[in-house]
């Protein structure tokens, strides 16, 4: 809570210097935010140069619309939902998916692995040569799962901050959250067996 | 006592959030092997995201940024313009209608006089000159400082 009213103050603090024409404030405010703009840019576009173009996009609206900037949540939410929605705004205009075709249940098709076998390949599963894998396994999921995944276990948002930034109900976010890593331990199973076989 | 296993998401919510799962649930995972193995699968899943490098631009966002902000606006000084024309028109005026009273005080002052309040105008012109230059070489002066204090 403490915390919570100390980023508050650090945020209003740094608005309003930028307000009062304090273009280095701005700096501040970019360097504070970067980590999650590259997070949410990183996952959603796949092309380097227009990575970079978003990213400037973003921080140049933020300037822009600060003046509109209520308070009401933190200074980085705010900006995450600019850059969630420039990302996707990019992703709409070239005609790009944002999520997987799963069905409409939210059920995601099981794979034909023997219960049995797969519980004992998961006892050797995890290993240091993982880590290439899960990144691997993270870069084929869909923009949407990769960036939700990512504000979650990397940038450790809450739901609710999650559900702020990209404006879906919190319960879809848990939701897609719980299918991105359903999915991630059923593609790392199947290939840890195939490479078995 | 619950005998099946916990269906993916009671096992992911176990781990993202233990308090959340129920006394009953936490009691079959504790005589559970088969859940205490997926749980344990679930966990290294956990940390193996969280551990992954987290992304970085290969360029200075900052700068590149800082450069394409728009100039801030500065009023427009109204205040001494309004000044400045109600100045030379008070003089102007005053030239138009005391111009033969002035000319009489001229003519009849002493060239002492008029010597002395010529010295006292250049004087004052060069202490306000003078004035400006030390504001001036201020000004550049904290404006270097705040560049590299930020930068």
């Amino acid at each position: 809570m403490s915390n919570l009213k100390d980023e508050q103050f650090s945020d209003q603090r740094l608005v309003t210097a930028v307000l009062n024409g304090d273009r280095y404030a701005f700096g501040s405010i970019i360097k504070k935010t970067e980590g999650l703009v590259a997070q949410m840019t990183f996952k959603m576009i796949s092309s380097p140069g227009d990575r970079k173009d978003i990213a400037q996009d973003v921080y140049l609206k933020a300037f822009k619309n600060l003046h509109g900037f209520k308070f009401q949540s933190k200074l980085s939410t705010w900006i995450g939902q600019i850059a969630y929605n420039t990302c996707l705004h990019y992703l709409e205009k070239k005609k790009l998916m944002l999520i997987d075709n799963f069905g409409e249940d939210g059920e995601i098709p099981e794979n034909n692995l023997n219960k049995d076998v797969r519980n004992d390949t998961e006892e050797k599963l995890f290993s240091k040569e993982l880590a290439d894998m899960l990144h691997m396994e993270i870069e084929q999921l869909k923009p949407l799962y990769k960036t939700l995944i990512s504000l979650y276990h990397q940038e450790e948002l809450s739901y609710a901050e999650i559900a702020e930034i990209t404006s879906l109900p919190e319960g879809t976010v848990k939701n897609y959250i719980f299918r991105a890593r359903k999915t991630l331990k059923e593609n790392i199973l199947l290939k840890h067996k195939r490479n078995e076989l | 006592m619950i005998t099946a296993h916990l269906i993916d998401a009671e096992i992911q919510l176990y781990v993202a959030e233990p308090e959340m799962t129920s006394d009953q649930l936490k009691t079959h995972i504790q005589d559970c092997a088969n859940c205490q193995t997926n749980i344990a699968n679930y966990q290294l899943l956990f940390n193996g995201i969280q551990d992954q490098a987290k992304p970085l631009f290969d360029f200075d966002l900052t700068s590149l940024v800082l450069e394409q902000l728009p100039e801030p606006k500065r009023a427009f000084p109204w205040t001494g313009i309004l000044v400045s024309v109600f100045s030379v028109l008070l003089i102007c005026l005053s030239a138009i209608f005391f111009w033969s009273i002035m000319g009489a005080v001229i003519r009849s002052a002493p060239l002492l006089l008029i010597a002395t309040a010529l010295t006292a105008a250049v004087v004052i012109l060069f202490f306000q000159a003078l004035e400006i230059v030390k504001n001036y070489q201020k000004q550049i002066h904290a404006l270097l400082n705040a560049n590299t204090l930020q930068l």
